[in-house]
């Protein structure tokens, strides 16, 4: 499939680069779901609380991507 | 003068004077005042691409569609997180053959990656009308700044004539240094105020977060849901969808990828930058406050909700802090959009066109167009018509068609052929202009098509049929012996 001298596709011998596609799962596929149930958290709407969880777990998701990334690359 | 206004009034002066002085000692060459000369460090690229996300758009746009349309404003805190997600596999990559090939701009990269100096200029012409809204934006954004820290002593009219010209000024003394170093003062000044405001203005008003929103959902049940139709779960996801795939097709987002000196920048932006979406949060904080406070501002006005509230909450010298922070998040994104704007069409629509211009001749001409552009905007800017977030929305309907011949030119088989890019692009970008020209929707043409297909966002139905279109075409223009990338 791959040329010669041509770098791999991204995900390969890195299986948990896999992980990045969850945030667009839970805002894409979960988010409307969510928002289906028209619950509260103490008041607030579970859709934004939803959103906010979200967007700290891409962060933490992203660092451990990026964390991995270093150990693999290290000579 | 009012002390709102001098508080706004000193702020301008001082984001000039960052200008001036960043500019100082160094030679504006076309290639220092777009990109900066290369080598700024991961700071500057964070504090640069941070920049083009705290826009008024922010601050205007999110609190006023929390105030005007509820739970559809939400739309705006996710496609961030997914872009971000998305920008740790794919800005490395555009990084690197940028720098392998010497390249300033995006169309640079597809006139180079396809081998076709055209493509270069229709890519640039996408990209410069998709930005000629996002600027109108920022404008529409600065104007309701002035007009309402003048305590509408000032018109909004004649505030965005004083915008424009306090625009033009600003990219003229400053380029990508000045911008940079304001994007420091603006950043700390939108974070300080917007957690402020959005932890401030529920308490004050509502005694808490919990207990403004049960008064919302009382005063307008389902508000804070996604409705049945229209702004529905359907048009919810095509436009997260949208907005996310389109996040670094802006032209400007693209040429600030390349003033980065490694890859590792990229990599700790994909980490860090997801967090900073959440001073949104505190934004829509309060938009909704403002609903059952300053009520009744319809369509447009909606906008105004934030310095509206903050008009009745607040003395004249926050008013004036509050609005200078506005002001910042106006000028350095629009800044950047007009300088880029210009310079695409300098360099890389008259430029490509006119082979052989030299180089002193294209900055000037860059310059000369800063105020044309400038006034194109400021003409669409007067016509009026609906709130903010609109606006940004139509940019990414253009600037979104140029993703899938991005994206399919990466890999190592090359899956898109010249043709191809050409024959989608022209697609996506003709439904876009065909829907926005006739004021028809999906619903109005098929009024019998389920809600959930009717409700997609039309940007993401014109860039299906511009994968479709792109893959036949290259299907059929591919060459036998697959052709290996310059």
């Amino acid at each position: 499939m791959s040329d010669p001298g041509r770098p791999p596709p991204v995900s390969a011998g890195r299986p948990y680069r896999w992980l990045a596609l969850l945030p667009t799962l839970a805002l894409c596929v979960g988010a409307p779901l969510i928002d289906r149930l028209h619950a509260t958290v103490a008041g607030v709407p579970l859709l934004l609380v939803w959103i906010v969880a979200w967007l700290l777990l891409t962060s933490v998701i992203m660092a451990v991507i990026a964390a991995l990334d270093r150990r693999m690359e290290r000579p | 003068m009012n002390p709102a206004l001098l508080v706004l009034a000193l702020f301008l002066l001082l984001s000039l004077a960052l200008g001036v002085w960043a500019r100082r000692g160094h030679d504006m060459s076309l290639e220092q005042w777009t990109v900066g000369g290369r080598g700024f460090g991961s700071l500057f690229v964070f504090l640069l691409m941070a920049g083009e996300i705290y826009t008024t758009f922010t601050f205007l746009g999110g609190s006023g569609w929390a105030y005007g349309r509820g739970a559809p404003a939400f739309y705006i805190l996710c496609y961030g997180a997914l872009a971000y997600s998305m920008s740790y596999f794919l800005l490395p990559a555009i990084w690197r053959y940028g720098i392998e090939h010497r390249l300033h701009s995006q169309a640079d990269f597809f006139a180079h990656k396809f081998g076709s100096p055209a493509l270069g200029v229709l890519v640039s012409l996408v990209g410069v009308a998709a930005m000629v809204p996002y600027l109108v934006l920022q404008l529409k954004g600065l104007g309701i700044i002035v007009s309402e820290t003048s305590y509408g002593r000032i018109s909004v009219a004649h505030a965005v004539w004083i915008s424009v010209v306090v625009l033009v000024a600003y990219v003229i003394v400053s380029g990508v240094r000045g911008s940079a170093w304001t994007a420091v003062v603006k950043d700390v000044m939108i974070l300080a105020v917007a957690v402020a405001l959005g932890i401030y203005l529920p308490v004050h008003h509502y005694g808490g977060l919990g207990a403004m929103f049960r008064a919302i959902e009382q005063a307008h049940p389902g508000f804070l849901s996604l409705p049945a139709r229209g702004m529905s779960a359907s048009w919810f996801v095509s436009t997260v969808l949208l907005s996310s795939l389109g996040f670094y097709m802006w032209p400007h987002g693209f040429a600030s990828t390349y003033t980065a000196r490694s890859e590792d920048a990229f990599r700790r932006n994909a980490v860090v930058l997801p967090l900073y979406q959440l001073v949104l949060l505190f934004v829509f904080f309060a938009g909704f406050a403002a609903i059952l406070k300053v009520p009744g501002l319809k369509g447009p006005d909606a906008d105004l909700s934030l310095l509206r509230l903050c008009r009745i909450t607040f003395g004249p010298w926050t008013v004036g802090l509050i609005g200078a922070a506005g002001l910042l998040t106006a000028l350095v994104p629009g800044s950047m959009l007009l300088m880029a704007a210009s310079t695409i069409l300098a360099k890389n629509v008259y430029g490509a066109l006119v082979p052989g211009t030299s180089e002193a001749r294209i900055a000037i001409l860059a310059r000369w167009l800063v105020p044309v552009v400038a006034l194109v905007s400021v003409f669409i800017t007067l016509r009026g018509g609906s709130t903010l977030v609109p606006y940004l929305l139509l940019g990414y309907t253009f600037v979104t068609q140029l993703f899938p011949a991005l994206l399919l030119s990466l890999p190592a088989r090359r899956v898109v052929t010249r043709a191809g890019a050409f024959a989608g692009i022209l697609t996506g970008v003709a439904i876009v202009v065909g829907v926005q020209a006739s004021g028809l929707t999906l619903a109005k043409l098929f009024p019998t098509w389920p809600s959930v297909l009717t409700d997609l966002n039309i940007g993401i139905v014109a860039m299906v049929a511009n994968v479709l279109i792109l893959l036949v075409v290259s299907a059929a223009t591919r060459r036998p012996v697959p052709r290996t990338s310059a």
